[in-house]
């Protein structure tokens, strides 16, 4: 019986050893991305625009209610509709809406909207981290490095350059009335909603004239 | 009997030590102190950075210890070691390598002692409490645009990186090269790198200079480079042909902007980096536990147009 119980300690003594000595995590914590120069950025920003974009580009708000949210309130828009990124004073936003083209400059396509309203949607300079930031398609948490962070910005943006902006080209022509979803910054300190510049995600011609 | 007892005494600490874990974070040593580990003193920026956090972690009620790593990762893991030993209790630190300074955060964490990077960046997601980056690449990016349109899309550049090993170097380089390389009559003729280093700079520059001698602009990884860069332009009489970009922020920066010296350069902000890290190891060391492993801080972008808004006198 003594003998029992003194293997008995022993067993649990070394049951709790092993179980506070060792640090044990889920393999799916741990993937290829972990490993710094082993992240695909191309198949990531691929896999986002193909599984998350229609979702987040669906449930957009309206692009003119969110403008004159911006111009009332424009601290209600930041909290509800806005994501930060860290220490900035830039929020991004997605919003989707309709407009008749008035006239295709070099670097933006001039669209009518609503109330006398006009917006730009980008066709050229398409840059930064709009799309990534506006979507809120990407956590920043799940990333090794700023770089891969990064390499997805610029692998979204050659998306839209490579799939949205040669349909604008293609098909917008003054007059014609397009459907849209897009992406787009404001400066909380410099709330200008009269020259908003939007990264189109998403185009359709509604009807032409 | 006796040696049950005798077994039972053995088993009791080997009990408390497997429950408690293995931590060699010294009991003696004061709780109530904070390291700052910067990867250079011999940078006026870095001096800013560390300064900074002490002043901040001073105010918050913590005794500072400003270490120096030489731009060395075997200087940055003595320090370490000796903040270990000394059981801190929380390290604000700037590290000397992406990869190398990985194992001396995950040492600190495994004794006890949280980390909070500043400005400078390590490929590890979870052995930092959280890093506190400048926006490099977006800052690049709108740097991009600007040297885009200011060469009027067409010219010859070159590019001087800094230290090789750091993330921020290639932060930058990316975002400048993700707007600049889509224009193809820009032609970059020389990519070398000069460490961050105004002297290392200006030697390179006049080198490349002889080797090509018509460049229309030069897009440097900071702001000593730039300047070093605009004196080999200034010493070969091309200072009204060649636009000279940096990227800090620094005053030398901003005020050569004003002057017509430099094109532009992007602001960063290290002091406010460096307070906010302090903040944040006090809010974890007071409880707080729920940070973002990184915490991006937003640059601006300096021209002409709106430098009158940093010159030192505003």
């Amino acid at each position: 019986m003594k003998k029992n119980v003194k293997y008995g300690i022993v067993i649990v003594a070394a049951v709790f050893i092993v179980l506070f000595s060792l640090d044990i995590q889920k393999l799916d914590k741990h993937n290829a991305m972990d490993i710094p120069g082993n992240f695909n950025a191309a198949a990531y920003a691929r896999d986002v625009w193909n599984n998350k974009m229609p979702t987040v580009v669906g449930s957009a708000p309206d692009l003119i209610s969110l403008m004159q949210l911006l111009g009332s309130n424009p601290e209600e828009a930041f909290e509800n509709f806005g994501i930060k990124l860290g220490i900035s004073n830039t929020y991004y936003f997605i919003a989707k809406g309709e407009g008749t083209v008035k006239q295709l400059n070099e670097e933006n396509l001039v669209l009518d909207v609503e109330n006398g309203m006009q917006i730009q949607l980008a066709v050229d300079f398409i840059f930064g981290n709009a799309v990534r930031d506006g979507s809120g398609t990407v956590d920043i948490d799940d990333f090794v490095n700023m770089t891969d962070f990064n390499m997805v910005s610029i692998e979204l943006n050659n998306i839209v350059k490579k799939e949205i902006v040669p349909q604008l080209n293609e098909l917008a022509q003054p007059g014609i009335k397009i459907g849209f979803a897009g992406t787009f910054a404001i400066n909380e300190n410099d709330v200008n909603i009269r020259n908003i510049r939007i990264v189109p995600v998403s185009v359709k011609i509604i009807n032409g004239e | 009997m006796k040696r049950t007892y005798l077994l039972k005494l053995l088993l009791i600490p080997i009990i408390i030590a497997g429950t408690f874990g293995c931590s060699n974070k010294s009991k003696n040593a004061p709780s109530d102190q904070m390291a700052v580990i910067v990867s250079t003193l011999n940078n006026p920026w870095f001096v800013v950075l560390a300064e900074s956090a002490a002043e901040k972690a001073r105010e918050l009620g913590y005794k500072t210890t400003i270490f120096d790593s030489q731009n060395n990762s075997a200087k940055e893991a003595e320090h370490f070691d000796n903040v270990i030993a000394m059981g801190y209790s929380a390290v604000l630190l700037n590290p000397t390598d992406a990869d190398g300074s990985v194992l001396n955060v995950k040492r600190a964490k495994a004794a006890g002692i949280p980390t909070f990077c500043m400005d400078r960046e390590i490929n590890a997601k979870d052995a930092a409490v959280t890093q506190l980056l400048s926006d490099n690449f977006t800052g690049c990016v709108k740097l991009g645009e600007y040297f885009v349109r200011q060469l009027n899309k067409k010219g010859n550049y070159v590019e001087l990186l800094g230290l090789v090993g750091d993330n921020n170097t290639w932060n930058r380089s990316n975002g400048f090269h993700s707007v600049v390389d889509e224009f193809p009559e820009l032609k970059m003729v020389a990519q070398q790198s000069a460490d961050f280093d105004r002297n290392k700079a200006m030697d390179v520059m006049e080198t490349i200079m002889q080797a090509n001698p018509a460049i229309d602009a030069v897009f440097c990884g900071n702001d000593a480079m730039a300047m070093g860069a605009y004196q080999a332009v200034l010493a070969a009489g091309k200072a009204d042909k060649v636009k000279v970009f940096g990227f800090d922020g620094s005053d030398d920066a901003i005020n050569g902007i004003a002057d017509g010296k430099i094109a532009a350069t992007v602001m960063q902000f290290p002091v406010l980096m460096a307070q906010t890290s302090a903040e944040m190891a006090h809010q974890y060391i007071t409880g707080e536990r729920d940070f973002s492993s990184k915490t991006p801080v937003e640059v601006i972008l300096i021209t002409p147009e709106n430098v009158n808004e940093f010159t030192p006198e505003n």
